[in-house]
């Protein structure tokens, strides 16, 4: 795997009306990575996802595939992308599942029609079923198939698991971290249930309200955000810019905070402040998110 | 030991982190791959565990000795307190299951 990126955004830019979509977006996801979009909604994760696909064109700002720009060289970039939309409807709700599998293998020269089965089955798909008649969970179900079964070296998952119950969505998360043994892929991967992807992203993208506040390895994030854990003098009373970052709990000697910073230079700030750090824990990937966009919100 | 693809589809881990924890309990000699067969746990770590036992208990009789304990009080004394912590063994099962192998290799 070479050390380049596969999915880059440079100063992405979308309005819908007098609504910003996104902000001066600038994308790296590395080749190989299992990249994290994070964000509330509407903070422009699926616009982010549509704008690569070229479903939605910017209003300034390139993006590029594999190298490939995506508005110039759409068509050649999108042959690298296995696509999970945010919502289901693909217009081809009178084919069965199975014909629908069978046209959409024709375009791609690398479709793995025995992967393809043996996905289908694992998701209990109907392949005799219309296309059309399947519930949001078996949609979702067939679009990761169609999307996974031709082995791209790309995978744009928006929310994946979404509308799937709990069985089955485990049963996916398998379903990809299998993949990703077997095949070299990179993934960007919307979602809100970042618990999921705890142990299988390894990079963590943040978006608030179209801007992309936070872009690291998960190792740096754990390195960023930590839960520290500090001894006070009784009747130590924290300075307001502690109060702002969030006190976790505080007893008469013992506080706790989620901060969000150099660690070494937080430590420094806590001691000057008059409280003695005992311990610096590092926190799960969804409570980093979640202190990050805390901590941008009250900025 | 499982593969590579099937620990990692198992624990919803990505494969990378799973490969760089089986390259490291490789390194440490916890592990050793057979070509074509897979990966297969070296019995010297069952040695290796004898000499940590005997290592702690060399440091458990000096520090009995200081103190002017015998050594039948000292292991009428151990196995009085293991038995009161039953719940939370001082002592893991030696028969170590890979999750927490792999998570004493992360840890360094």
């Amino acid at each position: 795997m070479s050390g380049g990126d596969a999915v880059t955004t440079h100063g992405l830019c979308k309005r819908y009306g007098g609504e910003t979509a996104l902000e001066e977006v600038n994308l790296r996801v590395p080749e190989g990575g299992v990249y994290v979009l994070a964000g509330a909604n509407g903070a422009g994760k699926s616009t982010t996802l549509k704008v690569l696909m070229n479903l939605e064109r910017a209003d300034a700002g390139t993006a590029e595939i594999q190298g490939l720009d995506t508005v110039r060289r759409g068509p050649e970039a999108r042959a690298q992308v296995g696509y999970v939309p945010e919502r289901p409807g693909h217009g081809y709700g009178w084919m069965t599942c199975r014909s629908l599998m069978k046209h959409v293998s024709a375009y791609y020269a690398t479709w793995d029609h025995a992967y393809a089965d043996r996905l289908s089955l694992a998701f209990g798909l109907g392949l005799d079923r219309r296309a059309g008649t399947l519930s949001k969970g078996e949609s979702r179900r067939l679009q990761l198939v169609l999307a996974l079964a031709h082995r791209p070296p790309v995978l744009l998952l928006d929310e994946p698991t979404d509308g799937l119950d709990p069985v089955v969505r485990s049963r996916t998360l398998s379903l990809l971290a299998e993949h990703l043994a077997d095949t070299p892929t990179t993934i960007l991967i919307s979602t809100h249930q970042i618990h999921e992807l705890e142990s299988l992203g390894d990079h963590v993208g943040i978006l608030l309200q179209g801007r992309l506040v936070a872009q690291m390895s998960r190792d740096e994030l754990q390195r960023t955000v930590g839960r520290y854990r500090v001894e006070v003098p009784s009747g130590w009373q924290a300075t307001h810019e502690l109060h702002a970052a969030g006190v976790l709990s505080s007893g008469a000697r013992e506080a706790q905070w989620t901060l969000v910073g150099d660690q070494r230079e937080l430590v420094d700030r806590l001691t000057l402040a008059g409280a003695h750090v005992r311990e610096v824990e590092s926190l799960a990937l969804a409570d980093a998110v979640h202190a990050f966009l805390a901590q941008e919100v009250t900025r | 030991m499982p593969s590579v693809r099937e620990l990692s589809s198992q624990l919803v881990v990505n494969p990378r982190t799973v490969w760089q924890a089986y390259q490291e309990l490789e390194r440490e000699g916890v592990l050793y791959v057979r070509r074509g067969q897979g990966t297969f746990v070296s019995p010297d770590v069952r040695a290796d565990r004898r000499a940590v036992a005997r290592e702690v208990a060399k440091r458990a009789l000096l520090e009995a000795r200081r103190s002017g304990l015998g050594v039948e009080e000292l292991m009428e004394t151990i196995r009085k307190v293991a038995n009161e912590e039953v719940e939370e063994p001082l002592v893991p099962a030696p028969s170590a299951k890979p999750a927490s192998s792999s998570k004493r290799g992360d840890g360094k």
